[in-house]
């Protein structure tokens, strides 16, 4: 049964249906890294709108505070962690010579990432929302797959790059 | 072959067959595994908890998860691997109703 489906599936390529997980099966993709670049740049907004409604500064103030400045560094740290193992191990020497802006783009996201856990200047998240997306569209070329740029469907709003499937 | 094919689209529509891409709903399903999938429980609301649904992910595209929650009245539903590694639920978000493309029928496991 299994020999006559994939028979068919080599002559009209059914659906595929991704089961996305973390263990090393080969698959990447640079969705993850996106989200949380796309969550750094909402914790600024609401580091921000927090800070100027002029709260009480009592326990709760700086508990939100506290909170929401953990979520941006993490999130931060996790968007440099998810672009370097697909650098690191995705990206092949000949992925390098199709695109050598690749190195310097990588360099360019490790710094603002470390930039946007250090401060809260929107300009430098969205910069990063904008080198993960060119991450994005290169890790895609490769692997083929054509790719559009949507609004994400939450604030901060953001376009984002993703796989036209 | 292809022209024959076509002539079955109105069945593809209410029975699909897609194909298992990756590990996170191991070990029910594995990677190159092939399932049948049908829109008709979608129809009469009979998508529960535990399900395996098919459902387009404005982010991360075609995906396959089993059901852990709903939210009836938002007609949300939340979702999960079963491999432990595989994405959380925060992660993917809550999959609305018109973005199932169905549930698992029946498997056709690669050995």
């Amino acid at each position: 049964m299994y020999k006559l489906i994939e028979y068919v599936d080599r002559k009209i390529n059914f659906t595929r249906a991704k089961a996305h997980c973390d263990v090393p099966c080969g698959i990447y993709d640079p969705s993850s890294a996106l989200i949380d670049a796309l969550t750094v740049v909402r914790m600024v907004d609401l580091i921000k709108e927090h800070l100027e409604k002029g709260a009480v500064q009592d326990g709760e103030f700086y508990n939100r505070l506290t909170r929401l400045i953990t979520t941006k560094e993490d999130h931060a740290e996790k968007v440099k962690h998810e672009v370097r193992v697909i650098w690191g191990d995705f990206i092949k020497q000949e992925h390098i010579e199709k695109f050598p802006e690749i190195h310097s783009l990588v360099h360019e996201i490790m710094q603002l990432g470390s930039k946007d856990k250090q401060g809260v200047d929107r300009e430098s998240a969205v910069k990063l929302v904008e080198k993960v997306n060119r991450f994005a569209e290169i890790f895609w070329e490769i692997k083929g797959v054509k790719t559009k740029r949507v609004k994400a469907p939450y604030a901060p709003n953001l376009e984002v790059v993703h796989p036209d499937l | 072959m292809r022209q024959t094919l076509k002539l079955f689209t109105p069945i593809f529509n209410i029975l699909k067959i897609v194909k298992v891409w990756g590990d996170s709903m191991s070990p029910l399903y594995s990677d190159g595994d092939y399932v049948f999938i049908s829109s008709i429980p979608l129809l009469f609301n009979k998508i529960k908890e535990n399900s395996v649904i098919v459902f387009k992910s404005p982010l991360y595209g075609i995906l396959i998860k089993k059901v852990c929650g709903s939210d009836a009245d938002k007609g949300l539903f939340y979702v999960k691997g079963i491999n432990p590694s595989s994405l959380s639920s925060e992660t993917i978000g809550p999959v609305k109703k018109n973005d199932i493309i169905g549930t698992v029928l029946l498997h056709i496991a690669r050995k």
